[in-house]
């Protein structure tokens, strides 16, 4: 096409197909379009299974290719593709992210991926790439999708329409708070502590038997079976009184703590040892910062810190200087640090 | 029209020559609707209802009316009802024969102010008056209670269909108009609850104490009741409602030289500015001199009193008029003897005097304010500071910009794909979303018109940040570097933009739907006057392609999909009903849609808690009213069907009501439920709209059905018909969906989406301020709690779920 001149385009063609949209229509309905998404599909899992979309996914597929514990490991990246391609059409990265988690011990009470290879520390490390990992599902991950094959529950088409996917797990066991859950979403947020498995279970017998109790008296009956969250990193909780009240309404704040004994080395001099750290606290930075306040004498009388894990399990050292007192200086780490 | 020349010639003999000159002002009206009311639109229509209802607040401002009953019935026609004085019916004195309610409603201009005496001050939308209102309405009936008596008179579409009668005695006092909008002249009839009663809402705020009602008959649980004691004060309140607020209310009011003032402010802890002015109850969206008296006492009252009680550390530091107004609401409203209206919308008060006075007024009881006041002055004045500051800021950021030629039209060379036209009328922007969607935007569009312009990534969130921090965002800085028209109060230039026509070209999933509010907000908040000019759009990119053969067909959503699959199923078909009535062509394919719309309003009202089946009983019994829930015997007869098919389902009597409640054990995907339907849901709109689709088809109801297409195929219910054109139209059909721009090639894109021949754009449009800025506030601001309660009541209406 030789063009001269820039032709104009014909005076306001656009009049027959321009259609009025009030700003404030288009507002409401784009914004609730991508809050309602990421409420249902994306930051909140579903209360019947416990899961968000993303994990549901990579179980699924998981369980698609035939990754049942006691057959053989297969590389990570084959799964994160696959999920990818079929399920989940969003970044591998991300979906990787996913798989990893539900294989760390610190992390899931009951992990449902059991991951071969780095899969990451108490200290923030990240896992090794995709391409060097290996998974397969765990008892519990395989556990979840018990009879999936036996129409337990309603399957939709994928994203692309070419196979289907479950919308929600058949669910062995009380997924939702074994494992507790985490998501910001649109409006509204979540954070479920993990519960222990066998108090979960007994709660759950508890109520399908006492059909004709009192709500009340069925909640009693819950909470005298379920104590409060078990932690995969186990340390201490604080007051029952917080947990009752989120039991009771949904809200309430739970104080976690370090456990941590005072020992005696040569001399007369003790340290703190510490066994268990609270959910969720990174090891690494939690160290740097007890370092950070000797250093800046915010704690006076610490002399030496230490990480002393290893195989046996987690340790923390804290060396005390000869004639401080430890328990004070122990009150001041609960006080100052992520140790509570 | 021939109507009311066939009347005028009945009432000739009444009333002379006069009846038809007045009638023909009337037809004046009708033949330029939109020159009197607006428009023949929604606002057109809603127009009528204000100008009715402005003559009763007019009886307000001259103190004898105190409430005001607007009812809107179930035909779309609507009720005014006041207890002012009642429009006086003694025949006119410049029109002989006739009454002056009759001169009211059938001449131009009469409106309200038929008596100077009588009003000091007059609003009504610049004085058309009610005539319009009965020339554009089907049928209008007015009853006045006057001197202890009744008349009333009726008109059809601005004639009158007899004298106004006496026909009664009474002890009340009032008006009442009820009309019906006419068909002929409004494109659309149906009234919106949520428009008026926004503005009545507004007209109960200007006119303190007074009550105005709005029921709705059409849906029994809307009823809303204005009653504000607190004058503009409440409106105030109720701006700020969802914000964080500096110091409560300042409330200012004063009469000088025959003009009132009220003047009402507040900040809070954004960073808009929301003045709203009034002028004789008219909102003068365009200021004027009372909005111009206020800003600039503002700005000089906030300085003295700064500077007077030390808080301004330097002198340097004085304090600009834009800084004042950072996080301010108020409302100005001043009632003007002689108000002038300048303007093309007439939206723009005129009056000189009214500056000084506004001026004078706010200085004194402002300072006033402020010396009584010493904490709230003191945190007003440091958070002016604060926005002072800020400014200083952006304006730093933006000469180092500046500087560096970013802002300032010298290009952005390797992102901008410009265009070859100089021409801004000319010349058209897309904004797109990703590299991946600009990639095919590029090579997509046509050059000699169409610049494109890729984001990456989602852009800042400016409701919650300034302009200095919005400045620091690259992609921001881009857009505004590509637009030209410079950004914030001091530089942004319309005049200097270089496309005028700017569009949001988003995916068609969530994130795209979230990057186009984010876009929206932007230029809601930075540069509302290019979407109040009409150059702001968004693109239609389809989501779905249909394919046959060579020939291919982009449709936008799933509606369409499903319209082009029903017309080319019915193409060459017809279906034959058991009565032998044949149904084809236009009739089958409205019949198919109403299945289809009857299947989706049943899956709304199984969501919202009635399982299908027991609605489908209903429908089938023909129950059209709660009646009978009183009667035992009926009701079982009508649940006698799920009785047999094994359904828990039994009566139970509701005491308190006298009513038997039917009580359904469901099981809904798992999950057991108990359901209870009783006579709500007859009343509840979702029935009732169930209802009248449900009428249209009842004849489908009764099968064998036979498709006839060459062969014949017998289909045995609804749901089977509806299925087997379904497929029909599928055959040979190849349908792609699209989840993402990047998945079109370039060619798609050109032809779906950008060719000016074939695409559909939506034109932004600011209807009301106040709805938009209140909806920017809670999607988009700072508080979680408003937005979480938005999305609660809206979630069950979202259109596209996509996960």
């Amino acid at each position: 096409m030789a063009d001269e001149t820039p032709p104009t385009p014909p005076p306001d063609p656009i009049a027959a197909f321009r259609v009025p949209s009030n700003i404030a229509d288009e507002m409401r309905q784009s914004y609730m379009d991508y809050a309602m998404s990421v409420i249902i599909g994306r930051a909140l899992p579903d209360v019947r299974d416990g899961l968000k979309p993303a994990n549901r996914r990579v179980l699924f597929g998981m369980s698609e290719m035939g990754l049942q514990p006691g057959r053989p490991y297969k590389k990570s990246a084959r799964v994160a593709g696959d999920v990818m391609g079929k399920y989940h059409p969003h970044g591998e990265g991300a979906i990787y992210d996913t798989l990893v988690r539900m294989a760390q011990t610190w992390n899931m009470r009951v992990p449902l991926v059991d991951g071969q290879g780095n899969f990451g520390s108490v200290d923030g490390d990240p896992a090794a790439a995709m391409r060097y990992t290996e998974c397969r599902l765990t008892r519990m991950g395989a556990a979840m999708m018990t009879d999936l094959d036996k129409e337990t529950v309603d399957f939709a088409p994928t994203y692309d329409n070419e196979s289907s996917e479950p919308v929600v797990m058949p669910t062995a066991f009380p997924n939702l708070l074994v494992n507790g859950a985490e998501g910001i979403a649109v409006g509204m947020a979540t954070k479920i502590p993990p519960h222990n498995l066998g108090e979960v279970v007994e709660a759950v017998l508890f109520l399908i038997e006492s059909a004709d109790l009192t709500p009340d008296e069925r909640l009693e009956g819950v909470m005298a079976r379920i104590p409060g969250p078990d932690f995969p990193t186990a340390g201490l909780i604080c007051g029952r009184a917080g947990i009752r009240q989120a039991y009771r309404e949904g809200r309430g704040g739970v104080v976690m703590r370090a456990r941590a004994e005072i020992e005696t080395r040569r001399g007369d001099k003790e340290s703190i040892v510490v066994t268990e750290i609270p959910f969720q606290v990174n090891k690494a930075r939690l160290i740097e910062r007890i370092a950070e306040l000797a250093r800046d004498k915010k704690i006076d009388g610490i002399s030496d810190v230490r990480d002393e894990s290893d195989r046996q399990g987690m340790r923390i050292v804290v060396d005390v200087r000869k004639g401080e007192n430890s328990q004070v200086i122990l009150n001041n780490l609960y006080k100052h640090t992520p140790m509570q | 029209m021939t109507e009311n020349t066939k009347m005028a010639e009945e009432e000739q003999g009444e009333y002379g020559a006069e009846a038809i000159r007045i009638l023909e002002g009337l037809e004046a009206v009708r033949v330029r609707p939109a020159m009197y009311i607006g428009s023949t639109g929604e606002s057109g229509l809603h127009h009528l209802v204000y100008e009715v209802v402005d003559n009763s607040v007019d009886e307000a401002l001259a103190g004898v009316c105190s409430e005001i009953n607007v009812t809107i019935h179930i035909d779309n026609s609507v009720t005014v009802v006041d207890n002012g004085r009642g429009i006086p019916v003694e025949p006119h004195p410049a029109v002989p024969g006739m009454s002056t309610t009759e001169v009211v409603l059938t001449k131009l201009h009469a409106g309200g102010k038929f008596d100077h005496k009588a009003y000091k001050v007059s609003g009504g939308l610049h004085g058309v008056g009610v005539s319009v209102v009965n020339a554009l309405s089907e049928t209008l009936e007015v009853e006045i209670w006057r001197d202890h008596k009744v008349y009333r008179q009726t008109y059809h579409r601005g004639a009158p269909a007899g004298p106004l009668e006496n026909t009664g005695v009474t002890d009340r006092r009032g008006t009442k108009v009820t009309f019906k909008p006419d068909p002929q002249i409004f494109e659309t009839t149906t009234f919106s609850f949520d428009t008026l009663s926004q503005r009545l809402r507004e007209l109960s705020f200007l006119n303190r104490g007074i009550l105005i009602t709005l029921d709705d008959e059409r849906d029994d649980k809307k009823k809303h009741r204005f009653q504000y004691q607190g004058g503009i004060a409440s409106f105030v309140d109720h701006l700020n409602r969802n914000k964080e607020t500096l110091g409560p209310v300042i409330m200012i009011e004063g009469q000088r030289e025959g003009v009132a003032a009220e003047l009402a402010l507040q900040w809070n802890d954004g960073y808009a500015e929301n003045i709203y002015s009034f002028a004789n109850n008219i909102n003068t969206h365009d200021g004027g001199t009372h909005l111009v008296g206020f800003k600039s006492a503002l700005t000089r009252t906030v300085n003295a009193f700064g500077n007077s009680a030390g808080l301004l550390k330097d002198a340097q530091q004085s304090l600009e008029g834009e800084d004042t107004r950072e996080g301010l609401t108020a409302v100005i409203s001043v009632k003007v003897p002689n108000p002038q209206f300048e303007g093309q919308t007439k939206g723009k008060l005129g009056n000189s005097e009214v500056k000084g006075i506004v001026e004078s007024l706010l200085n004194d009881k402002l300072t006033e304010y402020f010396e009584r006041n010493p904490p709230v002055a003191r945190r007003i004045i440091f958070k002016i500071q604060d926005a002072a500051r800020a400014r200083e800021a952006a304006r730093k950021a933006r000469d180092l910009t500046r500087r560096k030629g970013a802002l300032d039209g010298a290009g952005l060379p390797g992102k901008l794909a410009e265009c070859q036209e100089r021409d801004p009328e000319k010349s058209e922007l897309f904004l797109v979303e990703g590299d991946s969607a600009g990639g095919s935007a590029k090579q997509g569009r046509d050059r000699r018109f169409q610049a494109i312009l890729p984001l990456r990534g989602k852009i800042l969130n400016v409701e919650k940040a300034r302009l200095d921090r919005t400045l620091a965002s690259e992609e921001i800085r881009n857009i505004i570097t590509a637009l030209g028209t410079g950004v914030g109060a001091d530089d942004f230039d319309v005049t200097k933009l270089r496309y005028h026509r700017i569009i949001i070209m988003c995916d068609a999933d969530v994130d795209g739907s979230h990057i186009r509010t984010l876009l929206l907000t932007f230029f809601y908040r930075q540069m509302k006057e290019l979407i109040e000019r009409g150059h702001l759009y968004i693109a239609q990119p389809p989501l779905y392609k249909a394919k046959h053969g060579k020939s291919e067909r982009y449709l936008k959503d799933e509606h369409a999909l499903d319209a082009f699959l029903m017309e080319r199923a019915v193409e060459g078909r017809k279906v034959r009903l058991t009565d032998g009535r044949e149904v084809e062509g236009p009739r089958l394919v409205r019949l198919l849609e109403k299945l289809v719309q009857y299947g989706k309003l049943l899956a709304h009202v199984e969501r919202r808690g009635t399982p299908r089946r027991l609605a489908e009983l209903l429908l089938k019994g023909e129950v059209k009213d709660a009646e009978i829930f009183t009667n035992k015997e009926r009701l079982l007869e009508l649940i006698r069907p799920l009785r047999e098919e094994g359904a828990d389902v039994a009566l139970e009597k509701d005491e308190e009501h006298g009513i038997f409640e039917v009580v359904l054990q469901h099981d809904a995907g798992g999950t057991p439920r108990e359901v209870r339907l009783d006579d709500d849901f007859i009343g509840s709109p979702e029935y009732k709209a169930l209802y009248s689709t449900y009428e249209e088809f009842r004849d489908l109801d009764r099968p064998p059905l036979v498709v006839v297409d060459g062969g014949e195929k017998t289909v045995n219910s609804r749901e089977e018909l509806l299925q087997h054109f379904m497929l029909e139209g599928k055959k040979g059909l190849h349908i792609q969906r699209y989840k993402g721009l990047g998945e079109m090639n370039a060619e798609q894109l050109w032809e779906s989406t950008m060719d000016t021949a074939t695409r559909t754009l939506l034109q932004v449009r600011l209807e009301d301020d106040e709805v938009a800025e209140n909806i920017f506030t809670t999607l988009m601001g700072d508080a979680v709690e408003p937005r979480r309660q938005f999305i609660e009541e809206n979630a069950l209406n979202v259109r596209n779920l996509d996960i």
